[in-house]
């Protein structure tokens, strides 16, 4: 199909201001927009920013299901939306959400797809044609016969995005079709919609994080902050002003801000193209090395060597979770852990990463003393797990959840803190002191009294964390800490993970995000088909690539740019300031490049 | 430490199993109608029992318990009951320990509880313990001809192949053979050569 833009804008958002029902704030703020035919437009903003609401608007559930005080309008081809029943939108807009379940009504994946055409009382033939269509777009062939329950977080997702597809909009939405997934089957969603790209002319409007994968899609990008649309315009244009992002919690693609960053230390020409891709950003920054003469020429080997030496010391340190020869086999048959043999010491700071399915959960689920090994122990200092009582792995162990609201469930902050103690016998001024440590920890003096839910996201994160220190843990464990946050709200929280590991508390992360293991994690342990492929230093397990491939894992974006200029003598880096750091040492040397970097400092 | 819990595990596994056992053993007779066959004493008339009149007839000092089928059909309770448990425990000495010592839990607790003279309850005969003891020994003899099955018996069994590699214990650290690297768990590539330490060092079992 022909994706040129036509004239005549398919949607236009015009004067739109939206507040629920009793909120004294406006969630959007006088928006205006104009979006044509075959436009990919790419919607960026932190978290509760109104992403979600701006598109309720669009597909009708604001005004149609949700209620509250709409002003100004939402045209769907000339037509206002308010004037339009919720079916008769629902012909021109198809939505997506996060958690494909959400939306599945059928049982095999053939009527899931057909379940919206049929809806539509659609001819048998007609029918036809848009599965046809929607499994040509989405490429779900293969899947076609299965059970809806039986696919895999991306296959399920594919399948919902060609439900979605049937329904041939004319406006599709997808509100972080990623946020669930593990990188495989984020991964096998971001080929579905780069092909949809190409096989539809409908206007595709993409809420993402992801944004490396998906910007090189996008004809335009939309910057959303407190209701307000702050940034509009092509990714290259928009991408040119890193700092605007940051400010509003949000990560720019490594590609562009490390372009950005070298212009404004006068490396780069001031008029360089911001670039798309890490590709294009890498050849930009190899064509200035290979062109310029090479002030230090570094042995990647060599730069870093504290860190290497930092996991060679940790084994000196107590082993304080002891795994020996564990194998772990569930009813159904599943071999979950086959054979693992780990130590891992007093102080550490360790990122575990893998697939779904690769074990990790199953590996923290023995750690805590939930599951009976089939074969093998799990020692906690020194101590089998499956004798050790609740109340003492509680004491030891603290887990945080994904979602810190299903840890909350008491009348006030101080209370909340104080639960775990009181359950373990822990009165009067001993428990005082615990949660007054734990509240000052957190940084959470003056909340005492405050309702834990009426807290924002950041805060209750924190009174989460606080419940668990009150506990006085030994060792924290936190699984998947940052899905659906958005980058400023998951760095604030790993900031707070490394502080609380630096006084001395073992942490433990399981998460899909590289970018923040690469960032705060100290030891990488990869697991792959419930075996361990590679421990080691963060730096070093980042740096084999070839290796991590092998469970169709990737290091951080920043490091794929890092690792493809090695040969200038760039070592692998973790973050955009070491990569910007290092061109600076290659180009201008050592002395130049931290008189820079404390400058900027 | 872990020999005393097992006495105690095997003697309050017994002291609260065997009622068990012989009230679902009776309820099961009776409704397959199996009194024709001398396997229903009289114990079971259908209606809740009292724990003192359960034991009692553990201890066959009831009424016409050591008469006809009813005493048989006890015999058959503290057999089946510690054949069981023997393999349960699995420590030969703690089971028949265990045989003893409920069989003294059924006296303790009718002569405190129920101030039985002890002249009454002690030891009419030792039937009992000597049922189970031979029980124990039965469980146990099999078991060792048996030999212990473990779980990568019962994987084979399901035609799941494990690969020599997996079943190496390791002691942590490793060294990697080729860089001298120190690796802190049985990871398949050394972090720093990236050599494959499955094939290196696990496959040839030098680890063992």
């Amino acid at each position: 199909m022909n994706i040129q833009a036509s004239s005549d804008p398919v949607l236009k958002i015009k004067n739109l201001s939206f507040k629920f029902q009793g909120s004294k704030e406006y969630v959007l703020k006088n928006i205006n927009l104009v979006f044509n035919k075959g436009e990919f437009v790419l919607l960026i903003g932190p978290s509760g920013c109104g992403k979600t609401t701006l598109i309720n608007t669009i597909n009708g559930i604001i005004p149609h299901v949700i209620e509250g005080i709409r002003k100004g309008h939402v045209y769907i081809q000339g037509k206002d939306t308010k004037e339009m029943k919720l079916a008769e939108i629902s012909t021109h807009v198809a939505t997506v959400f996060q958690d494909p379940e959400t939306q599945f009504f059928t049982l095999s994946v053939v009527d899931e797809i057909v379940f919206g055409p049929e809806n539509l009382k659609l001819p048998a033939d007609e029918i036809e044609k848009r599965l046809e269509f929607a499994v040509k777009a989405t490429g779900v062939e293969e899947l076609l016969e299965k059970d809806v329950m039986s696919l895999s977080g991306g296959q399920k997702q594919r399948v919902a995005i060609a439900s979605a597809m049937a329904m041939m909009p004319d406006i599709l939405i997808l509100d972080e079709p990623t946020t669930n997934l593990d990188p495989k089957g984020a991964a096998e969603v971001l080929r579905t919609i780069a092909n949809l790209r190409h096989q539809t002319n409908a206007l595709i409007i993409l809420i993402e994080h992801r944004l490396e994968e998906v910007t090189k899609y996008a004809d335009r990008v939309l910057v959303m902050n407190q209701g307000e649309i702050i940034a509009n315009g092509p990714p290259r244009e928009v991408f040119n002003n890193p700092d605007l992002l940051y400010e509003i919690g949000i990560r720019p693609p490594w590609a562009a801000e490390t372009i950005v960053r070298l212009k404004r230390m006068g490396l780069l020409n001031a008029d360089t193209p911001v670039p798309i891709t890490p590709d294009e950003a890498a050849e930009m920054i190899a064509k200035k090395l290979g062109g310029q003469k090479i002030a230090v020429k570094e042995d990647s080997k060599n730069v870093f060597p504290h860190e290497e030496e930092e996991y060679v010391k940790a084994m000196k340190n107590e082993p304080i979770i002891e795994i020996i020869d564990l194998w772990h086999r569930y009813p159904d048959g599943t071999i979950a852990l086959k054979g693992i043999n780990l130590k891992i010491h007093r102080g550490e700071f360790v990122g575990i990463i893998g697939q779904n399915g690769a074990g990790k959960s199953t590996l923290l689920l023995h750690v805590l003393g939930i599951l009976r090994p089939s074969h093998g122990v799990v020692k906690v200092y020194g101590k089998n797990v499956i004798a050790m009582s609740v109340g003492e792995l509680s004491q030891t162990i603290g887990l945080i959840f994904q979602n810190p609201d299903l840890m909350l469930f008491q009348n006030t902050v101080w209370n909340e803190i104080a639960f775990g103690p009181r359950n373990i016998g822990v009165k009067g001024e001993e428990l005082e002191a615990r949660v007054k440590e734990a509240l000052e920890m957190m940084r959470l003096v003056g909340f005492e009294n405050r309702h834990p839910r009426a807290l924002s996201r950041g805060q209750r994160h924190r009174v989460a964390v606080a419940s668990i220190l009150s506990m006085r843990p030994r060792i924290l464990i936190a699984d998947e800490p940052t899905t659906g946050q958005d980058f400023g709200a998951s760095k604030k929280y790993l900031e707070l993970l490394r502080e609380l590991n630096r006084q001395g508390t073992t942490i433990l992360v399981v998460s899909h995000d590289m970018d923040l293991i690469a960032r705060y994690a100290k030891r990488v342990i990869v697991l792959k088909e419930g075996r361990i492929l590679i421990d080691g230093p963060t730096r070093a397990v980042f740096s084999r690539e070839d290796l991590l491939a092998e469970t169709d894992l990737a290091p951080p974006y920043v490091t794929r740019i890092g690792n493809k200029l090695r040969k200038f003598g760039i070592p692998t880096v973790l973050t955009v300031e070491e990569l910007v750091y290092q061109i600076a040492v290659t180009l201008k040397g050592r002395k130049w490049a931290d008189k820079i970097a404390k400058e900027a400092m | 430490m872990v020999k005393i819990m097992n006495y105690l595990k095997a003697a309050w596994f017994g002291f609260i199993s065997l009622p068990i056992l012989l009230v679902v053993s009776q309820f099961i007779a009776r409704e397959l109608g199996l009194s024709e066959y001398g396997i229903v004493i009289t114990l079971y008339k259908g209606a809740p029992m009292s724990i003192n009149y359960i034991v009692r007839w553990l201890l066959l000092i009831e009424n016409n318990a050591l008469t006809g089928s009813n005493f048989y059909a006890v015999l058959l309770v503290w057999g089946l009951g510690w054949f069981i448990i023997m393999d349960w425990v699995r420590d030969y000495p703690a089971v028949v320990g265990g045989v003893v010592l409920t069989y003294l839990f059924y006296i303790i607790y009718l002569s405190i509880y129920h101030r039985y003279p002890l002249v009454l309850v002690f030891p009419v005969n030792f039937y009992p313990i000597l049922i189970g003891v031979i029980a124990a020994s039965l469980s146990f003899i099999l078991r060792k001809r048996r030999g212990t099955i473990t779980f990568f018996d019962r994987l084979s069994r399901t035609g799941v192949l494990v690969p020599k590699a997996y079943l190496v214990h390791v002691e942590l650290p490793v060294r990697c053979p080729r860089c001298n690297t120190v690796v802190l768990s049985n990871a398949k590539y050394c972090w720093k050569c990236g050599v494959d330490l499955e094939k290196e060092l696990y496959e040839r079992g030098e680890m063992k």
